[in-house]
């Protein structure tokens, strides 16, 4: 089976590494890069947890074989918390309440991200489109959205 | 009220009242908080279960010889490698006798039923292997219905002969309080409803599972996921036969649960492959085994007979409750029993008669969910009291009223109430809704005797 | 298994003829279900991606995504937003949704009410051309407001009625066409059925597709997009 060697930029790193064929995006950045931030939890695109940026896009990343994305650059989780406390995104989930087992967080924050980088100002229903991809089991949907346009306004 | 005067006049209230910033919510929006399967050991195998593909059927043979060619397959592992493989979780409490198989042996009960795992250095790799296993059944007449289950002839699936739990030699739990029949002579009005509710997924987004290492000092380290951290050391223990020191179970955080994460279905077989092969193992189940392997919610047959005076006061309440437990037990004993307990919800009916019966069918093992037990059988419950004040044509909240338990009541239990709140709930919710009330249903009181 | 990833059309198309993989493009549909020795020939680096338009005829090439289509060309955004979330929309590409099975494939009902004409190199669609119509007419019954798949979907240029969700793959209504030729909206909604030959799934019963068809018939050709 022969693996390929995959360059790709992740969080603002080169990162150069070889996967096995099938390999993907999420299994390249969990398993060989150690960013476990994105989760797997449903390996088919329905639920919304493994959500990364790709060359600026939220996509799910369980659904990308690496091998496909050679030379891409890649923004997890991990690459939008800052250095020193936390992204406006983050610090509007934690005040409000907006995780309890935590496991879709990862992937709301980042399908978040990539809507108020392209609109800063959304409505509601703009809000509720962008994580409509994004499945939250402890149907903590309210508090997600409130959360999301606080930290809108707070940017803005 | 004046804030910061406990009980003693001395405490004070630092949380109630006030928004607390949760203790994991910090890990949670840094996606540092680490889940069973961010624990990434070197080496790392990966398990997949062959699975039955029949409800019901004998094992003819099983071959695993295409299995073992697969590139990457590492270890198979059979029922004959499982130390104790008849378990049953509730045994550690004194409920049940093992009945289920952590690998099958002779027979399949369900569609699902683990027979074969298969380990190998990927989990694309233990995939192909699993699907490689071949087996031959001999096919067995399936029963699907609860009612068809525990007649006199049916196939008998279960050890014991029946295809019902038996709670002290009795065929299901029973309550009995005053004389129904005689109460439904004396009622006003009869009635009889049914109800079938489905078997309900919990869903977690974070999949069952969990990853085994082999430590240095013998001991083997659990990263589970388990909403049931000692239930599945102990468990797990009695199955590999090993003292409980012997593991060590990693866990509490748990990426959704909802009652789907009590069994012991993961943890005790990556153990063996752990200990077969030396190395860390990983067991997750992919969202198919969740939704479809992963124990539901039972499925609940409820059939309510009610005598009922003109005036709305229930004299006699009869319930026979199914609850589907699928192939196996699990916790559903456990489920049934609070159903009988649960019944005949918060009125105060002084004839009762409750038969509460945990069934086995060729269905997928059910188990625990949140409420249950309780929550099929409350949804029956209330609709039955707002048909029948749409029957009688009453206001459903005063019909609820007149009967609602009061303290010094007599439960179906034998218990005497106390501590009964639901007329002033039922006060305090119409007056938020906006619901009149006559005064004398304004005047009642939890307190004040019959 | 292996990825293939192409970086022209005719080195898709030979990889293929080669028996190589399966093809796959955005990756969402066929992707996720393949079994574990499966191969794959991605069309990501094909080359086949980009919306071309002179404001009368669209050109667009088989990768682009379903996002990029809604950028490009306004007419269809309200049915695109219909399909699955942004996040899939991202990767999900309008080749692929031609061979999206029922009831997904709401993108493929479109453009068969556009009478849209597919350009193929072997066996791999290379780009789909469609006119903008002057008038666009759609609805999408769902469980959900968003992110679910066809219950009934319908579209229309006003002339071409196009449905989803209500038989084995997107169908024209024939006759319900000619009931609109004759200005019979409810005429049209009721003949709608002659196209369906529905089906049982998680999101409804054939019998409730049959049910509602035509009520979604005559909401979509009464409210223009």
């Amino acid at each position: 089976m022969p693996s390929s060697v995959i360059e790709i930029t992740v969080n603002g790193s080169e990162e150069e590494f070889i996967a096995k064929p099938g390999t993907t995006l999420l299994g390249a950045l969990r398993d060989t890069l150690g960013l476990t931030a994105a989760k797997r939890g449903c390996g088919v695109g329905t639920c919304g947890t493994c959500t990364c940026h790709v060359d600026g896009e939220a996509v799910m990343s369980c659904l990308v074989p690496v091998e496909t994305i050679n030379g891409a650059t890649v923004r997890t989780l991990e690459g939008t918390t800052p250095a020193d406390g936390l992204s406006p995104l983050q610090q509007a989930f934690l005040d409000n309440f907006a995780t309890q087992c935590g496991f879709c967080t990862p992937g709301m924050i980042m399908a978040a991200e990539a809507l108020l980088a392209v609109n800063p100002a959304p409505t509601r229903e703009d809000v509720v489109t962008a994580i409509s991809g994004n499945v939250c089991r402890c149907t903590g949907y309210e508090s997600i959205i409130e959360a999301i346009l606080i930290a809108a306004e707070a940017t803005s | 009220m004046s804030e910061g005067n406990g009980a003693n006049g001395n405490s004070t209230f630092d949380v109630i009242g006030k928004p607390v910033q949760r203790l994991d919510s910090l890990g949670h929006v840094t996606g540092r908080t680490q889940f069973f399967e961010d624990v990434n050991p070197a080496g790392m195998l990966h398990l997949k279960m062959h699975r039955s593909e029949r409800h019901h059927a004998n094992l003819v043979s099983v071959d695993t010889s295409e299995a073992e060619k697969v590139k990457g397959v590492v270890q198979i592992l059979t029922h004959e490698d499982v130390p104790k493989n008849w378990y049953t979780v509730l045994t550690l409490i004194n409920v049940g006798y093992p009945e289920e198989l952590v690998l099958a042996e002779k027979k399949v009960l369900w569609y699902g039923e683990p027979i074969v795992a298969v380990v190998a250095t990927s989990e694309r790799a233990a995939r192909e292997g699993a699907a490689a296993v071949k087996v031959e059944y001999e096919d067995l007449e399936p029963i699907f219905d609860v009612e068809e289950a525990i007649k006199a002839d049916a196939y008998p699936l279960k050890p014991h002969g029946t295809n019902y739990f038996e709670y002290e030699g009795h065929h299901c739990r029973r309550v009995r309080l005053g004389d129904v029949e005689k109460g439904f002579a004396e009622a006003d009005h009869i009635f009889e409803f049914k109800y079938q509710s489905k078997p309900i997924e919990q869903a977690p987004t974070e999949t069952t599972g969990c990853i085994v290492e082999p430590r240095h000092d013998g001991r083997l380290k659990i990263y589970s996921n388990t909403q049931a951290a000692f239930f599945t050391l102990d468990n797990t223990a009695l199955i590999l036969d090993v003292p409980f020191g012997k593991l060590q179970v990693v866990g509490g955080t748990v990426g959704g649960g909802f009652g789907g994460k009590v069994d012991v279905t993961v943890e005790p077989i990556t153990c063996i492959a752990a200990m077969k092969t030396g190395k860390p193992v990983k067991y997750v189940y992919d969202r198919y085994e969740e939704m479809q392997i992963s124990s539901p919610r039972a499925a609940e047959r409820i059939y309510i007979k009610d005598g009922v005076m003109n005036d709305g006061t229930i004299v006699a309440r009869q319930v026979t409750l199914y609850a589907d437990a699928g192939a196996y037990s699990r916790h559903s004993p456990y489920a049934t029993t609070k159903a009988a307990a649960h019944m005949p919800g918060p009125y105060n009916i002084p004839n009762v008669h409750i038969d509460s019966w945990c069934v086995y069918t060729n269905r997928t093992p059910s188990s625990a969910m949140r409420g249950f037990g309780v929550t099929i059988g409350d949804f029956a419950l209330e609709t039955t009291m707002d048909r029948i004040a749409r029957a009688l044509d009453l206001d459903p909240l005063q019909l609820r009223l007149k009967n609602a338990y009061r303290d010094g009541d007599m439960k179906a239990h034998h218990k005497v109430a106390e501590g009964t709140a639901l007329i002033e709930v039922i006060q305090k919710a119409a007056e938020q809704v906006g619901h009149e009330l006559p005064d004398e249903y304004r005047a009642m009181s939890s307190k004040e005797a019959r | 298994m292996l990825v293939h990833v192409p970086t022209s059309v005719d080195e898709a198309v030979a990889l293929l003829d080669e028996g190589k993989g399966v093809l796959v493009a955005g990756c969402t549909g066929l992707y996720p279900h393949l079994g574990p020795d499966q191969s794959i020939i991605s069309l990501r680096n094909a080359g086949l991606s980009g919306v071309e338009t002179d404001g009368d005829t669209v050109r667009v090439g088989a990768t682009t995504t379903l996002t990029q289509l809604a950028r490009e060309v306004p007419f269809l955004r309200e049915s695109i937003a219909s399909i699955a979330s942004p996040t899939i929309r991202n990767m999900a590409t309008v080749g692929g949704n031609l061979f999206a099975p029922q009831p997904h494939g709401d993108l493929a009902v479109c453009l068969l009410a556009l009478d849209a004409q597919i350009d193929k190199t072997g066996d791999v669609v290379t780009s789909i051309t469609f006119k903008v119509p002057e008038h666009w007419y759609y609805t999408k019954a769902m469980r959900r407001k968003q992110n679910s798949a066809s219950i009934v979907t319908v579209a229309s240029d006003g002339v071409r009625i196009a449905l989803g969700g209500v038989a084995p793959g997107p169908v024209r209504a024939l006759a319900a066409e000619a009931k609109l030729a004759e200005g019979d909206i409810d005429g049209a909604a009721e003949a709608a059925l002659e196209a369906a030959d529905p089906f049982d799934d998680a999101y409804a019963s054939a019998w409730y597709r049959r049910r509602v068809l035509p009520v979604h018939v005559r909401r979509a050709l009464t409210n223009a997009v």
